[in-house]
C-alpha cells in the first residue's frame, strides 16, 4: 500500500479538533502509579551482576562453613569467620557503586523528570539492595552460627563490621570526591579492609577471643554511625550535586 | 498510566466521531469513556489496556444509538455540520462507506489511529490472522472501487 493511499486514509478518518481536551485533561483524576510498583520497577534496574556476586557470596559462605570439618579446633572455625567477613567488604563495594549509578554514568536529569525524584529513587535502590544484603548476611549467619563456637551476637558482629566499615567508607568518599575517582578510592577502601582482615588472618586466636569483643562492639557501632550519616548525608546532598555535575560538565 | 492520555483522548475521540459523525457528542463519549475506565483499576496495572479503553468507548456509542429516540423531521436542519461534512466527502469517503463497517473500523484502527495488528485484534476479539487479512481485502475493494469511479 503506497503512502499516497495511506494519507488518504488518515484524512479521510479525521475528525474536527476536540474543543473540550484541554480542560477535561487537566481535570481529569487518574491514579499513578503505585510506591510498591515503583519498587518493584526500581529492582529491575539494579544490574544482575549484583545479585550474581550476592550468590557467589553466598555460595562462599556455605562452602567456607560447610565444605570443611566441623570442630576441628577452636582456630579453624575462627577462621571461617575470618574467611567469610573478608568477602563482605566487596558486598558492600557492590552496594556503594550500584547507589551512585545513576550518578556515574549522568544519568541523573533522566530521573529528575520522572515522576519520583531523585533522592526517593536512591532510597528505593538502597531499600531494595539493603533487602538483598539483609538476606545474604542472614543466609551467612545461618550457615556459620549452626557450626561455630562463638555465640550468635559474635558472629554478628564479627560479619557485620568490614562490611559496614566499608559501605560507610565507600559513602564517605563518595560524598566528598568525584564520582570517577571516587569509585577506584570505593574500591581501594574495599581492598584494604579485606587486605586488613587478611593480615590480621594469621592472629585469628586474638582477634575473635573475648577480650577483643569490646573493640569489636565499638567498630560495629562507628560503622553503622558512619553509615547512617553518610546515607543521610546522600539523600541530602543528591538535589545539590546533580545540578553542580550538570552545570560543570 | 502507561498509555499516553493526550495521544489516546484523541484517538478515541477520533473513533467515536467515526461511529457518530458529531464532534460534540463525540467529545462527550470520549471523556465519559475515560472516565469510566479510570473509575475501576482492574485492567490499570494489568490486561489489555488499550483494547478496553476502545471496548468502552465502543459500548458508550452503542449505548447512545439504543438511548437515542427516532427524530422527527423538522424544516429546519439540527446539524448543519454534520451535512456539510457530509457534502464535502472525498471520493474516498464515498467509496470507504460502501465497506462493511467492520472494514471501516478495521482500517480507522490501522490507518488513522496507528494501532498494530496485535492491538486490533485485542479490541476487535479477532485474531491476528483475521484482521490482517480482513484489511488487505478491505485495501483491495476500496482500490476496486476507486479504479471504478475513476473510470466513470
Amino acid at each position: 500500500m503506497n503512502k499516497k493511499m495511506k494519507k488518504a486514509l488518515r484524512e479521510t478518518f479525521e475528525a474536527p479538533p476536540p474543543m473540550d481536551k484541554q480542560r477535561f485533561l487537566k481535570t481529569l483524576q487518574h491514579p499513578g502509579s503505585t510506591y510498591l510498583k515503583f519498587l518493584l520497577n526500581q529492582f529491575f534496574y539494579i544490574r544482575k551482576r549484583v545479585w550474581a556476586f550476592s550468590v557467589v557470596i553466598i555460595f562462599i559462605g556455605w562452602a567456607v562453613t560447610f565444605g570443611s570439618p566441623v570442630f576441628i579446633d577452636w582456630k579453624a572455625e575462627a577462621g571461617k569467620i575470618w574467611a567469610v567477613s573478608a568477602v563482605l567488604p566487596f558486598l558492600g563495594l557492590m552496594m556503594t557503586a550500584e547507589i551512585y549509578r545513576s550518578e556515574f554514568y549522568r544519568m541523573s536529569e533522566l530521573e529528575m523528570s520522572f515522576r519520583f525524584n531523585l533522592p526517593q529513587i536512591i532510597m528505593a535502590r538502597i531499600a531494595i539492595l539493603g533487602g538483598g544484603n539483609f538476606v545474604i548476611l542472614t543466609a551467612l549467619l545461618i550457615f556459620i552460627s549452626r557450626v561455630s563456637p562463638f555465640n550468635l551476637l559474635q558472629v554478628i558482629i564479627y560479619l557485620m563490621v568490614p562490611y559496614l566499615i566499608t559501605c560507610g567508607v565507600c559513602l564517605l568518599i563518595l560524598n566528598r570526591v568525584r564520582l570517577g575517582e571516587g569509585m577506584y578510592f570505593c574500591a581501594a577502601a574495599a581492598c584494604f579492609t579485606c587486605m586488613v582482615n587478611i593480615i590480621t588472618g594469621s592472629r585469628v586466636q586474638l582477634l575473635y577471643s573475648s577480650s577483643t569483643l569490646g573493640y569489636w562492639l565499638l567498630l560495629f557501632a562507628l560503622g553503622g554511625v558512619l553509615t547512617a550519616i553518610q546515607l543521610r548525608k546522600l539523600i541530602k546532598q543528591t538535589e545539590e550535586r546533580t545540578w553542580n555535575l550538570l552545570l560543570t560538565e | 498510566m502507561s498509555i499516553d492520555i493526550e495521544e489516546q483522548y484523541d484517538k478515541i475521540y477520533r473513533y467515536c466521531y467515526y461511529k457518530t459523525g458529531n464532534a460534540t457528542l463525540a467529545e462527550d463519549l470520549t471523556q465519559e469513556a475515560f472516565l469510566k475506565y479510570f473509575a475501576q483499576n482492574s485492567y490499570m496495572e494489568y490486561g489489555k489496556k488499550l483494547a478496553y479503553l476502545y471496548t468502552v468507548a465502543r459500548n458508550l456509542c452503542i449505548d447512545y444509538f439504543r438511548r437515542k429516540q427516532p427524530e422527527k423531521l423538522t424544516d429546519e436542519l439540527q446539524d448543519t455540520d454534520f451535512i456539510e461534512r457530509l457534502e464535502m466527502r472525498s471520493t474516498l469517503r464515498q467509496a470507504l462507506k460502501t465497506l462493511p463497517e467492520q472494514e471501516q473500523e478495521l482500517l480507522l484502527f490501522r490507518y488513522a489511529n496507528e494501532l498494530s495488528v496485535g492491538e486490533i485484534a485485542a479490541i476487535t476479539g479477532l485474531s491476528r490472522f483475521a484482521v490482517y487479512r480482513r484489511i488487505k481485502s478491505a485495501l483491495a475493494s476500496l482500490k476496486k472501487l476507486l479504479g471504478e469511479e475513476n473510470s466513470l
